[in-house]
Formats: C-alpha cells, sequence, structure tokens
C-alpha cells in the first residue's frame, strides 16, 4: 500500500487529525521530526481527511418519534392478527360439534374488538424507555415528571396536583370525561389518587389509563404492568381494573394486580375486601373467580389457566410502601423486580444462580447499589458492576 | 467513546434476543439518526426513506428468533438492509416515472453536503485551494462519495462496507484510495509548503 494512503488506514493518524489532544501532537510531532520526508504526506493526508468530514450534527426532529409510533402501532396490528388467526383455528374446531358453538364464535371474535373508549386510548407498550414519568391528558397535554417518585392527586374541581407543587387543570363533565394515562417507566414509581378517592401505586414499567371523572355505572381504569390499588367503598359502583387479558372488580378493597405484557402470567393478589377475577370479553367457559383475602389468582396466558392459592400477601403487595418481601422466592423473580424498579440489567453468569431461593425482606433505598450488594450477599453471590447500568452476579 | 458503545449495542441487542422488548427502542434510538442520515444522502425523496427504516425495524422486531442466530453485527446488518430495502424502493419508482437516463441509470445517487470552507478554516489555505478541493470533492462519483461517508462517518470496516454496497472488500478498498488519491492532486507541491507553516498551530 502506498505510503500517503496508509495513513487513512492508521487509526491513530485519524483520531489525532479529528480529535487532536496533547498526547497525540506530542506523538506526531515527534514523528514528523524523526521522519522529516513524510511531512508532505501527512499534510495532505491531514488537509483530505478534515475536508471528507461533513457537517456531523444532524437534527431529525420529530421524525425519529413519528416513525417510532408508526412502527409500534404497526407490530401491535401484527400481533393482533396473528392472535386472530390462533383464535379462529379454535373456532373451528368447535364448529364440528353443533352450530351453536359457531355463531360463538363470531360473537367471541367481534368481542375481540375494542369497542370501549378507554382501550381504544391504549398505545402500544411495546417500547417503553427509561425516561420521565409523564402525565398524559384529554387534550394531549404532557406533563413530564422528573422525580424518581412521584403523587398525583385529582381533586373534585377538576385540579390534579403534581408532588403537591405543581397543577393542571382537566375535565369533570361526567358525559365527556378526559382520558388520561399516566405512565411510569422502569426506575420510576408514582402514585395517582384518582378521581373517586381510590388510590393507585403504580410500579416501574407500568402505565395507567382512566378517566379524568368516572361515569355514573363503574369506575373503570385500564393498567398496564404492576399497580397496587386502595379502592374507597361503593357498592353501586363498581371499580374495575382491566389488563390487557384479565379485569377485575372490585367493591372497596385492596388488592394488587400484576400484568406486565412480558410475563407470562397475570396476577391479582388480595389483601382486604373481595374481587371478582375473570377474562376480557365474551369466553367460552369463561369463569369469575372470587378471591379471599390473602389469595392469589394467577392466570397463565400460554394455557389460559387460572390458579388460586393462598399466600403470604407482604411478598406481593410491599413495593408500594418500599421494600420487597420474599419467602422462599427465586432469585430470577428477585432480579427482575430489582431490574424493572431500579432500571438496571442484572446478568447472571451461571443461569443455575437465578433458581436460588432466598428469604428475607429488602428495602427499596435510592442507592441502588447498597439494595444489589445485599441481595448478592443474601443469596451468596458476588456482584460485579459492569456499567452504571448493567450488573453481573456470580 | 466507539468502544463502549458497541459493548453497549451489543448487549442490548443480545437482551433483544432474549425476549426483552424493552430493549428495541433503545437500539432504535440509538441508530435512528444516522440512518436517515445515511438515507436522505442515498435518496432526497424522504417519504421512500421513512418507509423503508418502518420496513427494516418492523421486520427485525417480528423476526427476531429467526434473524437473531444469524446477525452477529446488529449496526451492519442495519445498515445493510436499510440500504437494500432503500434501493429496491428507488427502483421500483423509477420504473413508474419516465425515466430519465442520462445520469448513468445503474449507479446509486449519493449526495453528502460537504462545507470545505468550515472545516478548514482554521488551516489558512488558500481559498483557491479550498475552492478546487471543494468542487473536486462534490465532483466525486456517487459510489466514492458514499463509501468516503461509511469509512469516515459511520467508521465502518472494509468488510461492512463491502456488504452494505455489494461490492468485494478488494472493491471497497480501490474504490476509496481512488478517490483520495484524487483528491491528493488537487493539492498542489507548492501550496503544501504554506500549510506546513500552520500545521503546528491548531491545536
Amino acid at each position: 500500500m502506498n505510503e500517503f494512503l496508509s495513513y487513512f488506514e492508521n487509526q491513530k493518524f485519524v483520531k489525532w487529525v479529528l480529535n487532536p489532544s496533547e498526547d497525540l501532537n506530542y506523538y506526531w510531532e515527534e514523528f514528523i521530526k524523526k521522519n522529516p520526508e513524510e511531512k508532505k504526506r501527512i499534510q495532505q493526508a491531514r488537509v483530505i481527511l478534515l475536508s471528507l468530514k461533513s457537517k456531523k450534527i444532524y437534527d431529525s426532529g420529530n421524525i425519529p418519534d413519528d416513525l417510532s409510533f408508526e412502527i409500534s402501532q404497526k407490530i401491535h396490528q401484527k400481533k393482533k392478527q396473528s392472535a386472530a388467526v390462533r383464535l379462529s383455528f379454535t373456532i373451528i374446531r368447535y364448529a364440528a360439534v353443533a352450530i351453536l358453538f359457531f355463531t360463538l364464535g363470531i360473537v367471541f371474535y367481534i368481542s375481540q374488538k375494542p369497542g370501549n373508549y378507554l382501550e381504544s386510548y391504549q398505545q402500544n407498550t411495546e417500547l417503553q424507555s427509561a425516561g420521565n414519568s409523564q402525565l398524559i391528558l384529554g387534550n394531549g397535554e404532557n406533563v413530564q415528571i422528573r422525580e424518581k417518585e412521584s403523587e398525583i392527586v385529582y381533586q373534585t374541581n377538576g385540579k390534579i396536583v403534581i408532588n403537591n407543587k405543581d397543577t393542571v387543570q382537566t375535565q369533570v363533565d361526567s358525559s365527556k370525561p378526559d382520558i388520561n394515562q399516566l405512565i411510569v417507566p422502569y426506575g420510576k414509581n408514582a402514585s395517582v389518587k384518582l378521581p373517586d378517592g381510590s388510590i393507585a401505586f403504580l410500579n416501574a414499567g407500568s402505565r395507567l389509563i382512566y378517566p379524568s371523572v368516572f361515569e355514573k355505572k363503574k369506575r373503570e381504569v385500564l393498567l398496564i404492568g404492576e399497580g397496587f390499588f386502595k379502592v374507597t367503598h361503593n357498592k353501586e359502583v363498581p371499580f374495575i381494573v382491566k389488563t390487557n387479558e384479565v379485569e377485575v372488580e372490585v367493591l372497596g378493597t385492596e388488592f394488587n394486580v400484576t400484568a406486565y405484557p412480558s410475563d407470562n402470567i397475570i396476577e391479582t393478589v388480595l389483601v382486604n375486601g373481595k374481587v371478582k377475577v375473570r377474562r376480557n370479553g365474551f369466553h367460552l367457559l369463561n369463569s369469575e373467580y372470587i378471591l379471599e383475602p390473602n389469595q392469589r389468582a394467577a392466570f397463565n396466558k400460554q394455557n389460559s389457566e387460572t390458579k388460586i392459592t393462598s399466600v403470604d400477601v407482604m411478598n406481593y403487595v410491599s413495593w408500594h410502601e418500599g421494600y420487597l418481601n420474599f419467602e422462599t422466592s427465586d432469585l430470577n423473580r428477585i432480579i427482575k423486580k430489582l431490574e424493572r424498579y431500579y432500571d438496571v440489567r442484572i446478568i447472571l453468569a451461571d443461569p443455575v444462580l437465578g433458581i436460588r431461593t432466598i428469604s428475607g425482606k429488602l428495602k427499596l433505598e435510592e442507592d441502588k447499589e447498597s439494595v444489589l450488594k445485599v441481595l448478592a450477599k443474601t443469596a451468596s453471590v458476588q456482584l460485579e458492576k459492569i456499567n452504571e447500568t448493567t450488573y453481573e452476579m456470580k | 467513546m466507539k468502544d463502549n458503545d458497541v459493548k453497549n449495542i451489543d448487549f442490548l441487542w443480545y437482551l433483544f434476543l432474549n425476549g426483552d422488548d424493552k430493549v428495541f427502542s433503545a437500539i432504535y434510538h440509538h441508530y435512528i439518526d444516522r440512518l436517515l442520515s445515511y438515507g436522505y444522502k442515498l435518496c432526497p425523496d424522504k417519504d421512500l426513506v421513512h418507509d423503508s427504516i418502518q420496513e427494516i425495524f418492523l421486520n427485525l422486531f417480528l423476526k427476531r428468533k429467526k434473524a437473531g442466530k444469524k446477525i452477529e453485527n446488529i449496526k451492519a446488518y442495519l445498515f445493510v438492509a436499510f440500504r437494500n430495502g432503500l434501493v429496491k424502493k428507488i427502483k421500483k419508482q423509477r420504473k413508474y416515472e419516465s425515466v430519465n437516463l442520462s445520469e448513468d441509470g445503474e449507479s446509486q445517487y449519493f449526495d453528502n453536503d460537504y462545507n470545505i470552507q468550515n472545516q478548514l478554516i482554521e488551516l489558512e489555505i488558500s481559498n483557491e485551494i479550498k475552492e478546487k478541493l471543494s468542487i473536486a470533492i462534490n465532483n466525486l462519483p456517487s459510489k466514492q462519495k458514499e463509501i468516503i461517508y461509511l469509512k469516515f462517518e459511520e467508521e465502518l470496516e472494509y468488510a461492512e462496507i463491502s456488504a452494505i454496497m455489494k461490492i468485494s472488500v478488494e472493491s471497497s478498498r480501490k474504490l476509496l484510495y481512488r478517490a483520495l488519491l484524487s483528491l491528493r492532486k488537487i493539492l498542489d507541491p507548492n501550496t503544501v509548503e504554506v500549510l506546513f507553516l500552520m500545521l503546528f498551530k491548531k491545536s
């Protein structure tokens, strides 16, 4: 290769030309002193290299966000399409039995379409990245909330108070309520006191979609992720928490719902009161499960089965009070919760470590490292920090 | 900075392959500006560029299981897939428009905006030379401009460039060298003496 050209292949040279530093300057000054015959080539190469760097800063404006929204819409559509295909295979099997089943099949398919105004506001949940918590109001206004833990209160006059300082105004006419969406990214937490006085605590990586004022017949909210609810008692107006597959109806009570899109299980845990858990929409053989306090209903998305067990509720709900309680829980599960809560990645050097069981209480401190160290010690593993957001356990 | 970048993205890619959907957004945001920048240089029709972007990310997301086993280098994959998709769309569109073959019908257009005046401002080179250089660079054949962009702006390896531009590694080397040597000709030996004095003033 030609000596002139070789400079362009020389990382040290390219770096010096484009990002000079004291060390690099020194190096090349010395080099030229020792090799004066190279001077000319170096100058020429330098001029050309500098000319070939065009304007680097590219401002795409809103385009990346617009495009990403369209992409997520299409992904959502495709997923619905393939779900519909799976659905129709099931229907065909039943059609062989009786015309009755075939008719039900049609009703089945139709009911999958979102007729509910709440669902039509549900944006695709797949693309969720770190950032601020956001409260999106019906008029499109987007309130960014920077704090790691935030508290939102809806007053009866339609005023929304955020973290005891900021205020936003919303609609209170129940015939045409504002649809609000609270988005809590990984690494953050929020609580919202809803218009009826009920409180919803949202864990990291969750969203709650709800109206600014509830309708007269029912109080319905849409949850993606994990929420702990303290519902004000109202016999006439049931409170319903809807998730993508399962809905939970309550009259007045405290319970926890976990429905992360990437999880296989949707779980509902009842602390006190009474709740009814059932699948969304109309389903052949749809069952309603009534939970008693200290019971957990786990709906398996894969086989559509629901299992009910008695549990120690503290193992499931304590997160909303700032700590995690475990009783022979496997490390994998704990890691997943911490990853969401702190928005970090924890890699296990050996996957076998993940099935180690641990019992104990973990306070969710501000400082994630101290929390992870405690966990590591309890699990008898070593914690290694790879970078600000990645840790390894071995 | 580049090394860290690569490690992080490769890791995100690994997480994505293992079912972590939320990481997809991070991958998207990491590359989108550069892909758009590259795309707009390949094609002045922004809608076509945007369609291509949507296509590749959609495919990436939906086919991760199939694609995953083959994709080791996510950056190269994105550039290859993007250029392929975009060029296909461009060719398709050309078929429907009244074809103007005055421009070499086969070669792909590539337009980069070089502001030579700015880049060389501290070097106190004569304006005449800057002009000549500017004209020469802007008149380089599209393929040469493209490879200069991929090599110096995107810092891609020859192997990656050859996959993206669909030429052999040898050809890509030759292409780049041809461009560099033709530019060198502009730099007259006489003017270079003046450059020497200025060389170490800039730090």
